[in-house]
């Protein structure tokens, strides 16, 4: 199981830069095929139109997410090519790169909130940790409580309330609790971006994303879960985003001419980085 | 030999005339090697369709949780493709490699039918050797 960390959202601004000529695209699907959304920045190409772009894009995938549950070589009890499997389920991919272009994928099990607490003493973290949880989500239903201790880790599940567990006089120096939304918990959500193929490992970049997807349209009022995603914040986010990739690559094609001090680019990147992720 | 896993090669119509093993896990029928070799064409061609850009050729590199899949594609369209470990390096120039044997070994046999699955006895050892692992590490030099 992935747990999605670092809930706060500040969409702080990275600095938009001038203008590329970096096509990027994203995606968001549904578990169904249904895109959510779709953004584009600099398309050149429209070969088909969007709903026949959409569809191709969505069969893709999951085509693609059988073939590698099929062909991954570590696992010997695949099951046949094409079995449906659920998110997390079997080996699935990535990002893959062609001449022109590089896609990344992420698949969430959406719904899944991680709050993570500090606290020095259990004693009395528990009573007081189950208060805020039903306080802030009053319409929990089901929740899971995972302790992590120096020697063991106990999982437990609950509804509705709290059940002590006694892990003798070990200390528990971290605990974590998932909530899952219980209108949410059969909604898997998938997310891609089309970018250019120079561009590195982008999976921070969908984590990101799929924070900003929870905090700007999950947590609308307004928003019908599997309808098109129509909030401005998180378009205005996407865009702040986008430059900030546009210009990453911009430095990598920079890198590449003068193939100059490299770890001073690579520097500034992951300062630039711990800007917008943190 | 742990970092390569297996070897596929398909032809232009995406039957697949060449399936290698080398000691993955969970190996597969002649059956389900089949199939994964057309849908692997398909996937190529899809891919094409969904470029932002012109002049795309299909996915070179695809990375998945346990394994990365390059893919190498000759001008009259037979694709070569490996399955690695994540993060293998050189696996372009062995694929290079294993071109240049099917080009000596297979396609100047004239026992050889186009398009047909490759038995060839030269074609089977030297690809061995090129596959071996420090030799695919001397490529990188």
């Amino acid at each position: 199981m992935q747990f999605f960390g670092g809930s706060e959202i500040s969409p702080s601004p990275p600095v938009p830069t001038a203008s590329s000529n970096n096509a990027h695209m994203m995606y968001v699907f549904n578990r169904n095929g249904v895109c959510l959304l779709y953004r584009e920045w600099n398309r050149l190409l429209h070969t088909l139109n969007a709903q026949q772009d959409h569809k191709l894009m969505f069969g893709l995938l999951f085509s693609l997410k059988s073939l590698t549950a099929k062909m991954d070589p570590t696992n010997a009890e695949k099951g046949n090519l094409g079995v449906p499997q659920l998110s997390g389920q079997g080996c699935s991919f990535h990002s893959f790169r062609t001449n022109t272009y590089k896609l990344s994928f992420m698949e969430s099990p959406s719904g899944i909130k991680v709050v993570q607490w500090n606290f020095l003493d259990l004693g009395h973290a528990l009573p007081s940790t189950s208060g805020i949880v039903d306080l802030a989500y009053g319409g929990i239903t089901y929740m899971e409580m995972i302790f992590v201790s120096n020697e063991q880790a106990v999982l437990t599940q609950h509804r509705k309330e709290c059940i002590f567990v006694d892990l003798g006089s070990d200390f528990i120096l971290q605990f974590i609790v998932v909530v899952w939304l219980v209108d949410l918990i059969e909604e898997f959500d998938h997310i891609i971006l089309v970018t250019h193929p120079r561009t590195g490992d982008l999976r921070e970049s969908l984590k990101y994303i799929y924070n900003l997807y929870v905090e700007y349209v999950v947590k609308n009022p307004l928003y019908a879960p599997g309808t098109p995603i129509r909030s401005e914040l998180f378009n205005t986010s996407l865009d702040h985003l986008y430059s900030f990739l546009a210009t990453k690559v911009q430095s990598l094609q920079m890198e590449a001419c003068s193939s100059s001090s490299l770890a001073g680019i690579q520097l500034q990147l992951r300062m630039s980085c711990a800007d917008t992720f943190c | 030999m742990a970092a390569i896993y297996s070897l596929y090669i398909i032809n232009k119509s995406g039957g697949l005339i060449f399936y290698k093993d080398y000691g993955s896990a969970g190996r597969m029928d002649t059956n389900d090697s089949l199939r994964v070799a057309s849908l692997w064409h398909s996937m190529h061609a899809i891919s094409q369709q969904l470029s932002p850009t012109t002049g795309c050729s299909g996915i070179e590199l695809l990375e998945a949780d346990t394994f990365d899949l390059h893919c190498f594609q000759s001008l009259t369209g037979t694709k070569f493709f490996v399955v690695c470990e994540p993060g293998t390096q050189h696996m372009e120039s062995l694929l290079k490699v294993i071109y240049e044997l099917y080009t000596d070994y297979v396609l100047k046999n004239p026992f050889y039918e186009m398009e047909m699955p490759i038995r060839c006895e030269l074609f089977d050892i030297n690809l061995s050797q090129a596959v071996q692992k420090d030799r695919v590490a001397m490529l990188g030099r």
